[in-house]
């Protein structure tokens, strides 16, 4: 029986993955001490790489490959270098107080 | 000092007390576990009813109502369309016989091509399959021929029963509705119920209906007076067309999707008109026949006009057919035009006249009162309305040279998308933008890869995807 089709599936992962997004943030906030910048980067980072997961799936349940490939530059690379811009901020504050 | 069993039942204590740490402390990570996924399953369904909210509350954000005199600007030129007028009927009846020769060889097994993708032999059975309802219920009505098959205008009576359990007939006396608004959802309900995708109700308006009607098949000539009561109400249906078929246009597997609308539509219409008659209201069913259907939709708040010609909806973009009821029924709520930025957007996309091969469509911004194109001064252009107006016979005399029904417009128009909430975000944030960020959605959409035509992948597509 389909209790649940591809999009319901689809929209509870994206659930469980925006949970354990936030638990991981405040988990680094924790660990590392986030500043605002960071906060930003990381937040929008983590915003972004949820609404690529979100646009590409959706697009191959709709038979648009074209559309999945592209939504994963558009959204899922500005994901990425946030996030390493992130990093590179927090190695470096990390350094600075050794 | 203890006894050997008090010892004993210290130590069992003890072991206990230890058993029951240990089982805490075991248990608490499991717990915790537990806890931790109850709690993210909770925060997963909180989050996705909050979602399915949003897109909710949004989705009909951007939509405003307006009025029926905001919506529709004629000038002093207008004057009620005549069926005989539009292309279809000035083909069929020799008013433009190159036309007309072409349409002869039209629509046969003959024009079947193994060649070309999507008018193979199959891809025509499927064509002809999704026509057989509306052929056998009410030949002629896509073409706009009125008072045929189960569209008839005869209201039937007791007296004209087919058998004696045919309770299909007009009731004598009239079921009164508690107020306006039971019989708005009951109308719009028996409606849906019967398959219609939107449903709107309008006053009817002698500016959208044709002035006059022709039977070529019968060769006959009437008006309204033949009509069997005065309207009072429309009531104006979409129904969607398929995607994936309609991603292979121009073929018969794009025509597929359109015939299996029209025959959807004629069930449907048939439908709902018994239903009232038997509320005891006079009731006519019509497919593109008796009355124009895309002012009707507008006016019944289904969606806007567009460059194209053509309704779009905000669900379904142009992908649908319209069918609609004349009624005297009256006692209702009438729904209201909306306005969800299509006209801004068409003057700055005209990707269906990119797309267009017979360069049929408009390119010019903005809209007008009278045709601009090659055939500006032919009958069949109902001057007198501000609307882009399609050049009629370059986009019909493309039918007839490919032989099957075109629809590359439609697939083209980036408002086609599925139901996916990704494109009601999308459209959602067109609508709300100023004019440059439309070229740029514009652009977007093909980059994305939407409303590609002649297709052939297409095709096979269609045809390999499962649907379970
Ligand atoms: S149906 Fe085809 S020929 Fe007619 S306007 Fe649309 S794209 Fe042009
Ligand atoms: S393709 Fe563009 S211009 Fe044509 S109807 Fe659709 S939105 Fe309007």
């Amino acid at each position: 029986m389909d209790v649940f089709k591809g999009a319901e599936i689809m929209f509870y992962w994206l659930g469980v993955l925006s949970t354990v997004a936030v638990f991981l943030m405040v988990y680094l906030h924790r660990t590392y001490g986030f500043d605002w910048k960071t906060w930003i980067m990381i937040g929008f980072g983590a915003f972004l790489l949820i609404f690529c997961v979100a646009w590409s799936v959706s697009s191959v349940l709709e038979g648009e490959p074209q559309a999945a490939a592209l939504g994963l530059v558009f959204f899922g690379a500005p994901a990425v270098v946030l996030f390493l811009l992130a990093r590179r901020g927090i190695v470096k504050k990390l350094k600075k107080s050794d | 000092m203890m006894d050997a069993n008090e010892e004993k039942d210290t130590k069992n204590d003890k072991g206990k007390k230890e058993g029951a740490n240990a089982f805490n402390r075991r248990d608490f990570i499991k717990m915790g576990a537990a806890v931790t996924a109850v709690g993210a399953a909770t925060v997963t369904a909180a989050q996705t009813k909050a979602v399915e909210k949003l897109v909710a509350k949004h989705k009909d954000a951007n939509i405003k109502t307006t009025s029926v005199d905001k919506v529709f600007e004629f000038n002093e030129t207008y004057t009620p369309f005549h069926q005989k007028d539009n292309i279809f009927m000035s083909t069929i009846t020799g008013r433009l016989p190159e036309l007309q020769k072409k349409m002869m060889g039209f629509h046969g097994p003959g024009d079947i091509d193994p060649e070309t993708p999507g008018m193979g032999r199959l891809d025509y059975a499927l064509k002809e399959g999704a026509y057989a309802g509306v052929e056998y219920m009410a030949p002629g009505t896509p073409a706009s021929i009125p008072n045929t098959g189960v569209n008839s205008w005869k209201q039937k009576t007791k007296e004209d029963k087919h058998h004696p359990f045919d309770y299909q007939y007009l009731f004598e006396d009239q079921y009164k509705f508690r107020d306006k608004t039971e019989a708005t959802n009951a109308i719009k309900k028996a409606a849906k119920l019967y398959g219609a995708n939107l449903v709107g109700i309008t006053p009817r308006d002698p500016r959208f209906d044709y002035a006059k009607f022709i039977d070529p098949l019968h060769k006959k000539e009437f008006g309204w007076e033949e009509f069997p009561f005065e309207p009072k109400s429309v009531i104006v249906m979409a129904f969607e067309m398929d995607y994936e078929a309609y991603s292979t246009a121009p073929t018969y597997v794009s025509e597929g999707g359109t015939g299996d609308a029209y025959s959807r539509i004629t069930k449907t219409t048939h439908q709902l008109a018994v239903f009232l008659r038997i509320l005891g209201y006079k009731a006519v069913a019509t497919c593109n026949d008796t009355g124009l259907n895309v002012p009707y939709a507008i006016s019944a708040g289904l969606g806007e006009g567009s460059r194209m010609g053509l309704l779009i909806t905000p669900k379904y973009g142009p992908r649908v057919r319209i069918g609609k009821i004349y009624t005297e029924f009256d006692f209702c709520n009438y729904d209201k035009p909306i306005e969800f930025g299509v006209t801004q957007f068409c003057e700055k996309c005209k990707k269906c006249a990119d797309a267009c091969p017979a360069n049929a469509i408009s390119r010019d911004e903005k809209r007008s009162f009278h045709p601009t194109h090659d055939n500006k001064n032919k009958f069949f252009n109902n001057s007198g309305a501000k609307k882009w107006y399609l050049d009629a016979e370059k986009c019909f005399g493309y039918w007839m040279q490919i032989n099957a029904g075109c629809g590359a417009c439609i697939s083209a128009c980036p408002y086609n998308k599925p139901d996916f909430w990704h494109h009601r975000l999308v459209d959602r944030l067109t609508a709300a933008s100023p004019g440059p960020v439309h070229d740029l959605m514009r652009e977007m959409d093909d980059i994305f890869g939407y409303g590609n035509t002649h297709d052939g992948e297409a095709v096979a597509k269609f045809w390999a995807n499962k649907d379970d």
